[in-house]
């Protein structure tokens, strides 16, 4: 702990005439970027244990030694090919927006790997130091590293660090500050491909000597070898010779080593990280497996992989509903006793809007929110979740996707927001909009509560699973749907499998604690307001033409009471406005005297489906565009509301 | 462009691609015909740029030594241990990746 955060010890040293600097986190994606970031800004930039989270760079800051120092945290990435959003991301903002110093954050577990992507950066010119990260799990798997002299090889300084516990990241920093303050800027020495490569690299070099080009000469150069599409464009406004050379060079290579170009010159970078590797790494042979091998062999497993994997999900729905339950009932009649008897109408419009929403979000979005954020974090932390994507390929392949969709999948459970987002880790725009469009149909704790507090508390558990079940049913279809209507290409899966660790209780509970905290900050402000709003409608008699013009939907089709028209109105916000409303309205939180059981399912059902919230649909709007937004929520809406009149007429057949 | 062919996909019998390429030792087949635990040199990797090149950013490159740890039964993923790290393949990029094993696997071997 004492080595993390260096800004709360140096804050008082800072004077108002501060040098700025700006440090950038690069390297592999899961090799603890996010929580270096984290421990040096501290900030809580989302930690996990699956490649690809950090999406879109994140910036914060720190004082240090009188430096303001901004950081700035670079998705994950394997190389700078310009195949991915995030190695374009990436490579523009080294090479462009010149950072002081750029801190490659490396995996020790990992190192020959971290280093074939070292090389590249080195390549790019710009001033560099090394953070061997996790060097305690890779000490624990075996692996020892000299990081003198790795240091002494590469000739760029190298701190061991374990980030998660902010171990030598006082150290890093320290380091970061003396190499960018060097007034000779010392730019790493790239090292030497083959001779055949290296020759015509040079030649390049010489030929785009004279032109100006904002990335340096060897780096284009070996680009153009690469066939490179950004770079290629860049030099043809220039110089089309030039790139006329690199083509008849890569023809040249390609006819020595009888493969492609690119893959000659991956090759060769590889065979130079593992020379460097071999020099400083010792790699014991562990006579025991370790419980954690054996727990990712049974993970992984053909079998009992799928076992684990289903009781994991059942226990940890199991474990959110009879914790929640217990606790929501433990806090409702606690609030119970503060429940003033008389009360003027005004008194009356704040106590049941304000405090009714209040008690209404304390009763019924913290217990089941706090533990399945817990569980979550925990699974994302240990590197469960990429097993489970690899499991589910199969099935993920059936609505047109890989296994890595299952992740967006999963956190939609959470919420609809990052999951969206996440749908980033799918390479391609296409399956993007597919798993973003599927993981609008998961539900999210928002409609959990909704079913757990309509269906599960007042019909049985039993309904409540079958509407999951009925929800993963429609999932799937509509999965199917989209893969067949929506045209453009797909890619297969090439996942890292991180290794599994045990979770972090301090990353947990950091993670655990921001994510609770944003929906309480976000959340209670909407209840609250939103429940005067509706409280003050109640009482100038405002809801009844809302209702009134809603009936033909909400009566007629659906068979619910016309009460639901609002409700639906206000769940467009915050979807647990269904069931948080009717409290606030008729000043009770016995629904069972509103609807009927079967009312409570259908309405359940209808609100598990019908538009995503304002925040998804932003969300959505954001990612893919206004009119994509658009078409999904309509769609869902009406679909929503078709399903749900049919499930209402089909229901007496089936309670 | 077919997105998956899995479907159109011919079934894998077991050993019929074994002997198609032979190298100079062993037999050059698709890395899902290896056993959970054998281990390969990589010879050539078929496929667009976009998987090609990704696969050796990830370290699969020509005469890489690769292992194969897990397979999804029904043409599913499958786990490959390679420079040190794990990684999940999806089964119609990995029957694409050819390799040559690196010992006569055992029912080539006298009994």
């Amino acid at each position: 702990m004492t080595s993390c955060h260096p800004s709360a010890s140096n804050e008082k040293k800072t004077t108002d005439e501060q040098a700025n600097l700006t440090i950038a986190l690069a390297g592999n994606a899961n090799v603890g970027k996010s929580a270096i970031f984290n421990c040096l800004t501290g900030s809580h930039q989302h930690v996990g244990n699956w490649p690809g989270k950090t999406v879109e760079r994140a910036e914060g800051s720190l004082r240090f030694k009188g430096y303001k120092i901004d950081v700035i945290d670079l998705p994950g990435i394997y190389s700078f090919s310009t195949f991915s959003m995030e190695e374009l991301v990436s490579r523009e903002h080294i090479a462009l927006e010149k950072p002081d110093v750029v801190v490659n954050v490396i995996d020790a577990c990992v190192l020959e790997r971290n280093l074939f992507f070292t090389l590249q950066l080195m390549e790019l010119q710009v001033p560099i130091i090394v953070a061997l990260n996790q060097v305690d799990l890779a000490r624990a798997k075996g692996i020892k590293i000299d990081e003198k002299k790795l240091s002494d090889l590469l000739d760029i300084p190298v701190v061991p660090t374990v980030g998660i516990k902010g171990t030598g990241v006082y150290e890093l920093v320290e380091k970061a500050i003396e190499t960018a303050k060097k007034e000779l800027k010392v730019k790493p020495k790239p090292f030497e491909y083959g001779k055949e490569v290296e020759e015509r690299v040079r030649k390049l070099e010489t030929l785009l000597h004279e032109t100006k080009l904002s990335y340096p000469s060897r780096f284009v150069a070996l680009k153009l070898l690469e066939g490179d599409q950004e770079i290629k464009k860049e030099v043809q406004k220039t110089s089309g010779k030039i790139v006329k050379a690199a083509e008849e060079y890569a023809k040249e290579i390609e006819q020595i080593h009888g493969e492609t170009c690119p893959v000659v010159v991956s090759s060769e970078r590889y065979a130079i990280a593992n020379r460097i590797a071999k020099e400083v790494q010792e790699t014991a042979v562990l006579k025991k497996t370790s419980l954690v091998d054996r727990l990712d062999e049974l993970a992984t497993h053909k079998v009992f992989g799928y076992l684990l994997m289903l009781a994991v999900m059942f226990s940890v729905f199991y474990a959110i509903f009879t914790f929640g339950n217990f606790l929501s009932t433990l806090i409702s009649n606690f609030f119970n006793l503060f429940k003033p008897e008389t009360l003027d109408v005004t008194a009356k419009i704040l106590w049941e809007g304000v405090a009714g929403g209040f008690v209404a979000a304390v009763t019924l979005v913290l217990p089941y929110v706090l533990p399945f954020y817990l569980l979550l974090t925990i699974l994302e932390d240990s590197g469960y979740l990429p097993r489970v994507a690899f499991l589910l390929d199969n099935l993920m392949h059936k609505i047109g996707l890989h296994g890595k969709a299952i992740i967006p999948i999963i956190l939609g459970y959470g919420c609809n927001v990052p999951a969206c987002y996440s749908c980033r880790i799918m390479e391609t725009q296409r399956d993007r909009l597919i798993a973003a469009f599927v993981v609008t149909f998961v539900p999210c704790t928002a409609r959990i509560i909704v079913i757990l507090g309509l269906v599960a508390a007042f019909v049985n558990i039993q309904w409540a699973f079958a509407l999951f079940l009925i929800d993963l049913a429609i999932i799937f279809m509509m999965g199917r749907i989209a893969f067949k209507a929506i045209p453009g290409e797909s890619m297969g899966m090439i996942m890292e499998l991180p290794s599994l660790r045990k979770p972090s209780s301090r990353v947990v509970l950091t993670q655990t604690w921001a994510r609770v905290k944003s929906i309480i900050y976000m959340v209670f402000p909407i209840y609250m307001v939103g429940g005067a709003v509706l409280a003050g409608m109640h009482f100038a008699g405002l809801l009844s033409p809302v209702e009134n013009a809603l009936v033909p939907v909400t009566v007629y089709w659906l068979g619910l009471p016309s009460v639901v028209g609002v409700l639906l109105l206000f769940g467009v916000v915050r979807k647990e406005l269904v069931v948080v409303m009717p409290a606030i309205l008729f000043g009770t939180t016995n629904l069972a005297a509103i609807f009927t059981p079967a009312q409570m399912i259908v309405l359940a059902f209808v609100t598990m489906i019908y538009v995503p919230c304002v925040a998804t649909f932003t969300m959505l709007r954001r990612e893919f565009g206004w009119k994509t937004a658009a078409y999904i929520s309509i769609f869902e809406l009406a679909l929503g509301i078709f399903l749900g009149g049919i499930f209402f007429r089909s229901l007496p057949y089936l309670l | 462009m077919k997105l998956f062919p899995s479907r159109e996909r011919e079934p894998t019998h077991f050993g019929r691609k074994r002997h198609r390429f032979q190298h100079r030792h062993g037999s050059v087949v698709p890395i899902t015909e290896l056993k959970c635990g054998q281990r390969g040199e990589i010879i050539l990797i078929r496929g667009n740029r976009k998987v090609t090149q990704r696969l050796a950013d990830l370290g699969l490159t020509p005469k890489t030594s690769i292992c194969i740890l897990k397979a999804v039964p029904f043409n599913g993923p499958i786990e490959v241990s390679v420079r040190g790290s794990k990684l999940a393949i999806g089964r119609e990029i990995a029957e694409n990746i050819l390799v040559k094993t690196k010992e006569p696997s055992n029912d080539l071997l006298p009994p």
